[in-house]
């Protein structure tokens, strides 16, 4: 079976979620069949600090399989252009004809990763490169807080995400909470569309809970934007330094609200409590979730959480805002904790609590890993080539 | 007190929602707003559509006991609308007057409270409403005064729209300068109230504005500047919108702007009922949309389609003594064929109207 996986995210130009499952899939179906990758950032504007031009063509070969990483400048302009109504097939075309040059193989699917290739992907098809395209929607259009509360674009990502959902033989989402915002904002079938949990990996060491330090030890880990719900961070830490509970809090991440991020900690004067990491490679990652305690999440909205389940596999508390898909990982009071946003000050008071008596929360986190374990790549993967393997048999 | 703040948030979800979606708007919207107020004890009203009240009293009963909480406490003031949101200039007198009826009726059950205060969905008016509201025993009546840039035939008055009198309205006899939307006027029947357009769209709309930034809570100050610097005797700053406009984004900054206001500056459109607020007296409200056009709701075939099988329903309605059927034809009224973008839900409406036409 071929398949070349079409994504705007791959490492080492990763910038979210979305970077990591392509990495994961790929490094575990690679032995398994035929796959290359065709990587076209959309957001190349973040890497162009790399010393990468703005119309640099990396390749890579690993194990007899492709991986190019396609920039161009124009790149991020295919929605200005189908908002203006300008010609987008041209685009599409240019960039077509720069990329295909490098598989010259026809491939039995095409697994298109989100919207914003998708009509790369149609091209493709038609052209007969592929069979068949597969695709996973990350982050649908409607899965905001209210379905009636849209974002800027939302026509254009509408369009773009119906065009992928047209042409794609099956549709993967990451949580029940995607499948029901893709069903119900477009007309699909529900068996086109696949539920299928993304992984995580698991300490060995973890297996029982470790206890808690002195210092208590927090955990964030999530793109600083607003997404994500920085300014509930902020309250929650500000709360904390009031409390008298010795504690320090790492905040791994970046993003476009970095730099006011910053300003507002040290503005408050919080700075002593906080270290902001931008980045850290993912494999030393996992030092921080095993030397956590707690974990929190402030997340405005969800389609899965990759950071919240990881944050269990490492047996921590695992504390996040009850929003979106978060329910279908943590099970409240069971193996972590879950908030209404407007709750917020009550995860400050569970803080304190778990911070005088830690011992109280032992089977809350000895779940929690549990719950983890039940969230596997392997599986994933595994229900992945099924699918595969059933479409390319049709 | 004769000025104050009017805030109001309102809330409609069509029957082609799923319970998810309904539990999804009360965790991350009503709940969150309810509790906010709760918190601050600063009042504001709340237009839920008789409707909606109906499916979240049949979800999760903890927002009517809130609600119940928030009245007690005289901080809330439950406003009256349609049953469904409509558009009430495609919509028969009967109808109009049963949306009305309907809403009363569910929200004097679920909350034992008769509002007196009326919001019109889209802020979508038509004169006739003025006849029925009073008929119902409502007083007041929220609108928005940009919606009557073209609502009257004036036509050699078009000209004032423009020159540097910035000037908003005509309605009858009275031109309306920018800023003289925050008086309240009145006729026979109601007094009304006008949503300052500008604030609003400052406040809360679209995702560049007051609340959306959340780590921006300096624009809630700016913000709440401006508005005090704008409170003149009898004016009302009046702030509505759709309530998901509070959500997890913007709930922060929403709550750190009723953190912001004074203790009593917050009022209930019921409030304008008092003698001591001096009124603009009006002949006549004239109709309004909030496009100068009925093609803005009727935009597509698609729409027109729906509309003339709505208008033989009707038809059928007139001839024969079906009550039951009623209900159906409320439900078939929804402005969501009209409105919404996404068309992947029309066919429940469509196969509704083709089955009710054929009973």
């Amino acid at each position: 079976m071929k398949i070349l996986i079409l994504t705007s995210e791959f490492k080492p130009y990763v910038w979210g979620g979305l970077g990591r499952y392509t990495n994961e899939v790929y490094n575990t179906i690679k032995d398994r069949c035929n796959v290359d990758v065709l990587n076209i950032p959309t957001y190349s504007n973040l890497f162009l600090e790399e010393s990468i031009s703005e119309s640099d063509t990396i390749i890579e070969t690993e194990s007899g399989n492709k991986i190019v990483h396609f920039f161009r400048s124009d790149i991020t302009s295919i929605f200005d252009s189908i908002h203006s109504q300008n010609n987008v097939s041209e685009l599409i075309e240019n960039i077509y004809s720069d990329v295909s040059v490098h598989f010259d193989k026809q491939y039995d699917i095409i697994f298109l990763q989100d919207y914003y290739n998708s009509l790369l992907a149609l091209k493709f098809l038609l052209m007969n490169k592929t069979r068949k395209i597969i695709s996973v929607i990350h982050l649908p259009l409607y899965s905001g807080f209210t379905y009636f509360d849209k974002p800027l674009s939302d026509e254009v990502h509408h369009y773009l995400e119906s065009v992928m959902i047209r042409y794609s033989r099956k549709i993967i989402v990451p949580s029940k909470f995607a499948k029901r915002a893709i069903i119900q904002s477009h007309s699909i079938n529900e068996n086109s569309v696949v539920v299928n949990y993304h992984g995580s990996h698991f300490s060995e060491d973890s297996l029982v809970a470790r206890p808690a330090n002195k210092v208590l030890q927090i955990l964030s880990v999530q793109r600083l934007t607003e997404q994500k719900g920085l300014m509930y961070l902020i309250r929650i830490l500000k709360k904390l330094a009031e409390s008298s509970i010795p504690f320090q809090w790492t905040i791994i991440g970046n993003g476009p609200k970095s730099d006011l991020f910053r300003k507002k900690i040290t503005s408050e004067g919080l700075d002593k409590f906080v270290e902001l990491l931008p980045f850290v490679n993912h494999d030393d990652i996992h030092k921080y979730y095993d030397s956590a305690d707690v974990f929190i999440s402030t997340t405005a909205f969800e389609t899965f959480g990759f950071t919240i389940i990881e944050s269990m596999s490492y047996a921590c508390l695992s504390i996040s805002f009850n929003n979106g898909s978060v329910n279908e990982l943590i099970d409240n009071m069971e193996n972590g904790f879950l908030f209404n946003t407007s709750e917020y000050d009550d995860i400050v008071d569970l803080i304190i609590d778990f911070n005088r008596n830690p011992e109280k929360y032992r089977l809350v986190k000895t779940n929690a890993i549990t719950k983890a374990k039940s969230f596997c790549w392997e599986k994933n993967v595994e229900r992945l080539l099924t699918l595969f393997e059933q479409e390319s048999d049709e | 007190m004769n000025k104050g703040i009017i805030l109001c948030w309102y809330f409609h979800l069509p029957s082609v929602t799923s319970d998810d979606e309904i539990i999804d708007a009360i965790n991350y919207s009503i709940i969150p707003l309810l509790q906010s107020h709760f918190r601050t004890k600063k009042k504001f009203s709340i237009a839920i559509t008789g409707s909606l009240l109906k499916r979240i009293s049949e979800i999760d009963n903890s927002v009517l006991e809130l609600l119940r909480a928030l009245l007690n406490e005289g901080l809330v003031e439950i406003l009256g609308s349609f049953y469904y949101e409509i558009y009430p200039p495609a919509v028969p007198l009967s109808y109009l007057k049963e949306h009305v009826k309907k809403d009363l009726t569910v929200k004097e059950e679920l909350l034992g409270e008769r509002p007196v205060s009326f919001y019109v969905p889209n802020f979508t008016w038509v004169s006739v409403l003025e006849l029925i509201l009073s008929e119902n025993r409502y007083q007041n009546c929220l609108l928005d005064f940009e919606n009557f840039k073209y609502s009257t035939n004036v036509q050699t008055w078009k000209w004032s729209t423009f020159n540097n009198l910035e000037m908003k309205t005509v309605l009858e006899n009275k031109f309306m300068l920018k800023g003289e939307g925050n008086l309240i006027y009145y006729t026979e029947y109601l007094n009304y109230i006008f949503r300052d357009n500008f604030l609003v769209k400052r406040f809360c709309f679209g995702n560049n504005n007051v609340l959306h930034d959340q780590m921006k809570p300096e624009m809630v100050d700016e913000f709440v500047v401006d508005l005090f610097s704008q409170m003149n005797d009898n004016k009302f700053l009046t702030l509505c919108d759709d309530g998901d406009r509070i959500n997890p984004v913007s709930y922060l900054n929403y709550e750190y702007f009723l953190e912001k206001l004074d203790e009593d500056i917050c009022t209930f459109p019921g409030s304008v009922n008092s003698k001591e607020i001096n009124k603009i007296e009006l002949n006549y409200m004239p109709s309004s949309t909030i496009s100068k056009h009925y093609e803005f709701w009727m935009k597509d075939i698609d729409s027109i389609m729906y509309k003339q099988l709505l208008d033989e329903v009707y038809l059928k309605m007139a001839n024969c003594n079906c009550p039951d059927k009623k209900e159906t034809v409320l439900e078939l009224q929804d402005v969501y064929f009209f409105f919404w973008k996404t068309i992947s839900r029309k066919k429940y409406y469509l196969k509704k109207l083709y089955e009710l036409l054929n009973s």
